[in-house]
């Protein structure tokens, strides 16, 4: 019975796997570019490097953003400002406008309404026209949202892709016999052998992780999969179960037919700052500004805790009083969903801790392009043993063409991504879309090109040219208006020099492995198991 | 200078995974066959030091995240740390494995050399 | 039904392998989310802990659930002990769930 639970397992890990497993590394290419997704907006926002990241007192800051707003935003449900941080020179501002006459008051807001600004924190004035573009959080929202179809679809499926993968984890661990015995097992050259070795060592030297992210990410939108636990203790009332997780009141309240001048944000900074013992304000959220029942609240930066619910506090936004928030008790369930819906997203993470979490995450993608390159390997002999024709059936082609679209596809279109945030011109409407449409069209030529002639030459061009196309970001860089690699470096301006440097990383790495794809390799066929 | 230490500690820690996991795997003889040739017998004694060995290492190893990032997060850097080192080394094992014992060596050297500056720092 | 462990030697009797494995993808999917569902359910109406984190434990809880379900199934020596288990396991989780509401006493 053993031998049977080893073998069904392995069965289970193999399809659980290859059914999603395209779509499972898009996830995880999205994911790991988005531990650095501040990083990759300010990349994709020349304009913006220019300005040396100075230490503007942040009481300073959110009177100018108070200022700004009143001007711009005066008549808004809600304010939304964002400090500024080491990733994020700016100083962020969003709002909410009043809804129109006659639209209900309850409605929530499409995202299409928000009002933002970028500023300058040392003036206030908004920083000089940078370019439209989604940045990184395209790819934040790509990994759980997918795109061009309503986010609902794209939870949903990414949702059933990451149980999928959850599965092949556990599987692919009770059916891996000598777990320990591998652990350090890599025979390069070796055909299927290696395939094996690379899928086994991206998977078990990053396993802790592997598991945590995937069962971390199901957290994040657990009550979405799983309404029965809310259905039964809060039947009817979603609102008052949400209100209770996060801490804040209960629905959205009316604005106050009196208007009230709204106090000064200064002040207010400088009270949640002394009670956090110095540490900075990470977000302010102001509710009903300039009415009488405005309210202020004010979040702790990130970066300090790993939990998600982070330190608040609110203010009465009429008088400056502190409201409510000082030292909140949190049950032991609540806590830990914190600390996973935290680990998950990763922004306690310092400079250190998220390097290694990238690493990790292309120790992820790199566990699911071997596991899908070595179902192909394994394949092809089966079926050119019982064909006579030397072809291949339909089945393992169309994995082929897949593997080859979605991996070195993806990996093409992603720099394509940032030569488009570049080379199209600035100005006009449309232009984040724009972008982005250049990074799907990129991908669905490449695709195609896969499915068409899934063969060696045609995973060296794509390789080569993504290689490529990463390898020469940091000369786009300086050629079109960023900062170089000399500037940023010399400025210590890491968040740029960064982005450069992991691009030329990325290529040399696509481009080395498109040259080890080369005529040469041909010559090394060992038995007839090694089609790598 | 906390930065300093900081970037002492992340060494150490670094290295001291790296040395112990180099010392464990060369604890199992299909390694070990790597460095000193098929066949060559692997020597209980030796196998018993490697283990205890690499062990320490693993264990300075998760002091020194513990250390730079405190009980929760250092163990999380701890697992990152581990991730970092098991994968210099199985590249190591698979296209340079006669450069094992260096890099073992040279990776203990450098946690034992960066934990004498942070501890001095 | 035949068991996925077989199946090398089944590749002959082709159609009925593959009704096995259809039936047990049904089982694994849509049976083990009857199961986690209400099993949440039930851990929800259990636990003694403020509301909140009542569902948030329950909930936690099925994530994990629903995975070893599904690897249950699929370990299970024919799809028909498959649907047996399954079945037995949301019977117990379903009287449970009635037991709960009527002596329970609600949330």
């Amino acid at each position: 019975m053993k031998e049977g639970f080893r073998q069904s397992m392995a069965w289970l890990h193999t399809w659980s796997g290859l059914l999603v497993g395209w779509i499972l590394f898009m996830v995880f290419a999205a994911g790991t570019a988005s531990y650095f997704r501040d990083e990759i907006t300010l990349w994709m926002k020349p304009e913006l490097h220019a300005a040396a990241p100075a230490r503007v007192p942040q009481a300073l800051a959110i009177g100018l953003a108070q200022q700004t707003l009143e001007e711009r935003a005066g008549g808004s449900r809600r304010w939304f400002i964002t400090m500024p941080t080491a990733r994020n020179p700016a100083l962020e501002a969003s709002w909410i406008p009043a809804p129109p006459k006659g639209a209900d008051p309850q409605a929530r807001p499409k995202r299409r309404e928000f009002g933002s600004a970028t500023l300058d924190p040392a003036t206030g004035r908004e920083l000089g026209a940078a370019r439209a573009t989604r940045g990184g959080d395209f790819f934040f929202r790509l990994h759980f949202d997918l795109h061009y179809m309503s986010g609902l679809w794209g939870r949903w499926i990414v949702g059933v892709c990451a149980m999928c993968m959850l599965v092949a984890i556990l599987s692919g661990v009770v059916t891996h016999k000598r777990i320990f015995k591998d652990f350090f097992t890599f025979r390069p050259a070796r055909g299927q052998r290696s395939w094996l070795d690379a899928h086994n060592a991206s998977a078990v030297l990053a396993l802790p992780y592997h598991l945590m992210i995937t069962y971390t990410g199901l957290v994040t939108l657990m009550f979405m999969y799983l309404p029965s636990g809310v259905q039964a203790i809060y039947p009817d009332k979603q609102d008052a179960f949400y209100a209770d997780l996060n801490g804040g009141p209960a629905g959205n309240a009316k604005p106050a037919p009196e208007r009230a001048a709204l106090a000064p944000l200064g002040p207010m900074l400088e009270q949640a700052t002394r009670s956090w013992h110095g540490a900075p304000v990470g977000r302010i959220t102001v509710t009903h500004p300039g009415r009488a029942n405005a309210t202020v609240n004010l979040v702790l930066q990130e970066g300090r805790d790993m939990t998600q619910d982070l330190p608040n506090l609110t203010f009465d936004g009429v008088t400056g009083k502190l409201l409510s928030g000082a030292g909140r008790e949190r049950g032991g369930a609540v806590a830990t969903r914190g600390v996973m819906y935290g680990l998950h997203v990763g922004r306690f993470a310092d400079p250190l801790v998220r390097a290694l979490f990238f690493l990790s995450g292309l120790a992820g993608c790199a566990m699911v392009a071997t596991g899908l390159l070595m179902w192909a390997v394994k394949e092809r002999p089966k079926q050119l043993k019982i064909r006579a024709d030397g072809k291949v059936g339909f089945g393992l082609r169309l994995v082929d063409g897949l593997n080859l679209g979605g991996i070195a596809g993806l990996l093409l279109a992603m720099p394509v991504l940032f030569w488009a945030n570049r080379l199209l011109p600035v100005g006009g409407a449309g232009r984040p879309d724009l972008e982005i449409a250049c990074f799907f069209g990129a991908w669905a030529i490449a695709a195609v090109a896969g499915l068409a002639f899934p063969a060696r030459p045609m995973w060296r061009l794509q390789l080569g040219l993504g290689g490529a196309l990463f390898a020469l970001l940091p000369v786009l860089n300086a050629a079109t208006g960023g900062a170089g690699l000399a500037t940023s470096l010399a400025r210590g301006q890491w968040a740029i020099a960064g982005f450069d440097l992991v691009g030329l990383g990325l290529g040399a790495m696509l481009l080395y492995a498109a040259l080890r794809l080369g005529p040469r390799a041909a010559v090394k066929p060992r038995l007839a198991g090694s089609a790598a | 200078m906390s930065g300093l230490r900081d970037i002492l500690l992340a060494l150490a820690a670094l290295g001291a995974a790296t040395a112990g996991f180099t010392a464990l795997s060369l604890a199992m003889e299909r390694h070990w066959e790597r460095l000193h040739g098929r066949g060559a017998p692997l020597p209980v004694r030796a196998r018993r030091g490697l283990r205890h060995a690499g062990t320490v290492g693993l264990l300075v190893s998760l002091a020194s995240c513990i250390a730079l990032r405190g009980a929760a997060q250092g163990w999380v850097a701890w697992a990152g740390v581990l991730t970092l080192a098991g994968i210099t080394l199985v590249l190591v094992l698979g296209y340079a494995p006669r450069g094992v014992a260096r890099l073992g060596w040279g990776a203990a050297a450098l946690a034992m050399l960066s934990l004498a500056g942070a501890l001095l720092a | 039904m035949t068991s996925i462990a077989s199946k090398a030697s089944r590749r002959a009797t082709g159609l009925r392998y593959r009704a096995g494995v259809v039936s047990r993808t049904i089982a694994a999917i849509g049976g083990s989310y009857l199961l986690t569902t209400l099993s949440t359910r039930v851990l929800a109406l259990a636990l003694h802990l403020s509301p909140v984190d009542k569902v948030v434990a329950a909930t936690l809880s099925g994530l994990a659930i629903y995975p070893c379900a599904v690897m249950w199934t699929f370990a299970a020596a024919s799809a028909g002990r498959a649907w047996l288990g399954l079945g037995a396991a949301c019977g117990l989780a379903g009287l449970a769930l009635w037991a709960l509401r009527s002596f329970g006493g609600g949330a």
